[in-house]
């Protein structure tokens, strides 16, 4: 009897799996080009780095009707470009790994999102001739035209400069506090600008005890700790500090909880953040958005988006070195329909700083160690 | 009589049929969830199947993914069959394998004396790296489950600073990565994948398949040797099953769960070495990280013994591979693909289990 039973679970289960096969494809034309994209670990649904590149890829479906395949909001403009994103679940080979499966299944362009995708991605290129790969925040020596490997590199300490000068602007004669993620020279960059933004625009800065600046450690775990960054936040707001500025990924939203909580201002990173909490599906997320001030856009969606056009408007794309400034659209901050009354009194001020900036009068240092020298430099 | 023998290799046979149901039964699991998410099973499966087992490269890549996990899980299966309950192996193998690349880095060998140094300063440090935890439990009875806890963030902090600080090898402009200087080539891990190529097995040159593969053959060998074929793991074992027991019989209870610490620690040494002398030729804290806990599992599903964690081990690397082919070839979401795996780790172990007491019940009632 008990077999009988096992025998027919089997039987039910063998008849299910054919039971379901039968899902539709369409397989009219295939797609022009394939572009494939490798978030890091825990990347995608981070409301600013990653999702930048995301919406990135959203803007290519758009422009040239393609769309993004399992892609839970079904991001569909029609077949010419097909896109697939993934994302490794630790480090080591994986992201090898997946970068290669995408080059195997004839992918066009292939993106790593995020420095750790130096060595791997350079290793795959190598293999792949006819593949090119474009990377985000990642460095990679001895590229030239021809090289089928762009970096996407960005000027992030000129974005976070606006942003430090809208802080040093509308502080209240309050402090003004910056929280980096991960402690590495990549963030000391927004951390650098930032400072000099502010201080640029408001001598009352300029006393060492207004600004406030802490790291939330040194792995990076750091971009996705939001209880360290509500911890730093809550500290710092407490000390006095009236706006805080973060350069920590996912772990951002501590700082507009505590943003929140304090009825203090934040000013978010990489994508425009106050409109993404505004229009978000819960509500706690979305009572937050009040909060945050502006955010400095490192438009990683921009980058992602002109490699794109370059392979799809010319056939194939420039190897090398990209560099994504105010003069390129790469950074900047963001202006929305909830942040523009609030922003309207100083906005020709940041502008005219924007173009001092494009036209070189006003050069950012892109180090905080760097401040210093800077300010003695250039501030009376 | 002769019934007797026929009986006895029955519950051999059903021992084996264990694990093996419970992967059935994780698939049927694995299978239901992809219906509830609303995939095709069939699509499924076949995603799996294309990543996993569809190519000789693809089983290398299992393989070679399998290393690392073998590592984690005989480290943590050596402490196991003591008795001792080792979750250290994540601090133990990040500082080890820091003494390692340090040894990489740093010393001046030719190639077949740096390769074998710099696997000994691993377990070096691994096993230093538990020996506080060690002293600890055995002189002033602290539970290691506690310190090796705590060893596993002070070993994060520590590599943290020291390979932003002191060891950074990152020059200006250079790679966003903070890392360690190069290890010298003469310590880099070469590659087997010449000689499996040589027996037939057509593994392209990118897997991973290093020297590291055979350290791990080694240590297997070692290993079980040790734990069955000497007194000093027979006595290891003994402690695992009866402390009092073994005391009362003479043994050094103390020095023995130190050893069996020490060498767990030692093991778990080795954890990171194909990331770091085969895949990246330096060190930096980025290297795979919560593989001292997947050991914990994979002691588990082996039951402690080499050969069972060589499965097990095997058997974690497939899943992994069966992860990434649902997120490649179906739209399953991610999140429900850790879900999954999850699932299908859990239904292992606790069919594992139930079969385990049924066999026990089984035998007991046969000794009546």
């Amino acid at each position: 009897m008990k077999k009988l039973g096992f025998v027919l679970i089997l039987l039910l289960s063998v008849s299910l799996i054919f039971a379901g096969g039968t899902k539709e494809k369409s397989k009219t034309a295939g797609p022009k080009y394939k572009i494939g994209l490798v978030f890091d670990i825990g990347g995608r649904g981070d409301k600013s780095f990653n999702d930048s590149a995301h919406a990135g890829l959203v803007h290519i479906a758009k422009q040239y009707k393609g769309y993004i395949k399992d892609d839970p909001d079904n991001v569909n403009y029609g077949t010419v470009i097909e896109m697939k994103y993934l994302e490794p679940k630790a480090g080591g080979q994986d992201r090898e790994q997946l970068l290669r499966v995408l080059a195997e299944q004839g992918y066009n362009l292939i993106y790593g999102i995020g420095f750790m995708f130096s060595d791997p991605l350079a290793k795959v290129a190598k293999d792949f001739p006819n593949v090119h790969f474009a990377i985000v925040d990642g460095y990679i020596p001895n590229l030239d035209k021809n090289s089928n490997i762009t970096c996407l590199l960005f000027k992030e300490h000129e974005g976070s400069f606006l942003v430090g000068a809208i802080a040093g602007l509308m502080n209240k004669g309050g402090k003004i506090g910056f929280i980096g993620g991960m402690d590495i020279p990549l963030i000391h960059k927004f951390e650098g600008g930032y400072i000099a933004g502010a201080l640029y625009v408001n001598p009352k800065l300029r006393d060492e005890s207004m600004i406030l600046a802490q790291y939330i450690g040194k792995d990076p775990s750091a971009f996705k700790d939001a209880p360290a960054a509500y911890n730093i936040a809550s500290n710092m707001y407490r000390q006095g500090a009236t706006i805080i500025y973060h350069a920590a990924g996912a772990s951002g939203d501590g700082l507009f909880q505590a943003a929140e909580e304090y009825k203090k201002l934040a000013i978010g990173v990489d994508s425009d953040q106050g409109l993404i909490y505004a229009t978000a599906k819960d509500a706690a997320t979305r009572a937050r958005a009040k909060y945050i001030l502006t955010s400095m856009l490192k438009r990683v969606d921009n980058a992602v988006f002109r490699t794109a056009t370059e392979l799809i408007e010319n056939g194939r794309v420039d190897g090398g070195y990209h560099s994504f400034g105010l003069k390129e659209n790469g950074v900047g901050f963001a202006v929305n329909k909830y942040n523009k009354d609030e922003l309207a009194p100083i906005i020709s001020k940041i502008e005219s700083i924007r173009k001092k900036i494009i036209d070189g009068e006003i050069v950012v240092p892109d180090n905080d160690s760097k401040v210093k020298a800077w300010a003695l430099k250039n501030l009376k | 009589m002769p019934g007797i023998k026929l009986r006895f290799d029955r519950y051999k046979l059903l021992e084996i049929f264990a694990p093996v149901a419970g992967f059935l039964a994780s698939i049927v699991v694995l299978l239901i969830i992809v219906i509830v998410v609303g995939e095709s099973p069939g699509e499924a499966l076949v995603a799996i199947y294309k990543f996993s087992l569809s190519s000789s490269a693809k089983v290398a890549t299992i393989l070679s993914v399998s290393i690392p996990l073998f590592f984690a899980g005989i480290a943590v299966a050596f402490a196991f069959q003591s008795g001792v309950f080792n979750i250290g192996a994540e601090g133990q193998y990040y500082f080890g394998g820091l003494i390692g690349a340090m040894a990489g880095i740093y010393l001046h060998l030719p190639a077949f004396i740096h390769i074998p140094v710099v696997i000994l300063f691993s377990m070096a440090g691994g096993a230093l790296w538990a020996l506080i935890p060690a002293i600890l439990k055995v002189t002033k009875n602290v539970h290691e489950v506690i310190t090796t806890i705590m060893f596993n963030s002070i070993a994060l902090a520590l590599v943290n600073y020291l390979v932003n600080g002191p060891l950074s090898g990152l020059g200006q402009g250079k790679s966003l990565e903070p890392q360690t200087a190069k290890i010298q080539s003469t310590a880099l891990f070469g590659k087997l994948n010449g000689f499996f190529r040589m027996l037939g097995w057509n593994v392209p040159d990118y897997v991973y398949l290093d020297y590291s593969l055979i350290v791990a053959v080694i240590t297997g060998f070692i290993v079980w040797f040790v734990l069955f074929r000497m007194r000093h793991g027979f006595e290891i074992r003994a402690i695992g099953i009866s402390l009092d027991v073994s005391r009362y019989s003479g043994m050094k209870v103390k020095q023995l769960q130190l050893s069996a610490f020490v060498i767990s620690g030692a093991l778990s040494g080795l954890i990171g070495l194909q990331e770091i002398f085969a895949i990246r030729g330096y060190y930096t804290y980025g290297i795979a990280s919560g593989l001292g806990f997947d050991g914990i599992a994979i002691a588990l599903i082996g039951k402690n013994s080499p050969l069972g964690v060589v499965f097990a081990s095997l058997l974690f690397a497939f899943l992994k591979q069966a992860g990434y082919g649902l997120q490649f070839y179906t739209s399953v979401p991610n999140s429900v693909i850790y879900v999954i795996t999850g699932l299908m780790i859990l239904f292992i172990v606790v069919i594992n289990e139930i079969v385990a007491a049924y066999i026990r019940t089984l035998r007991k009632k046969e000794a009546v």
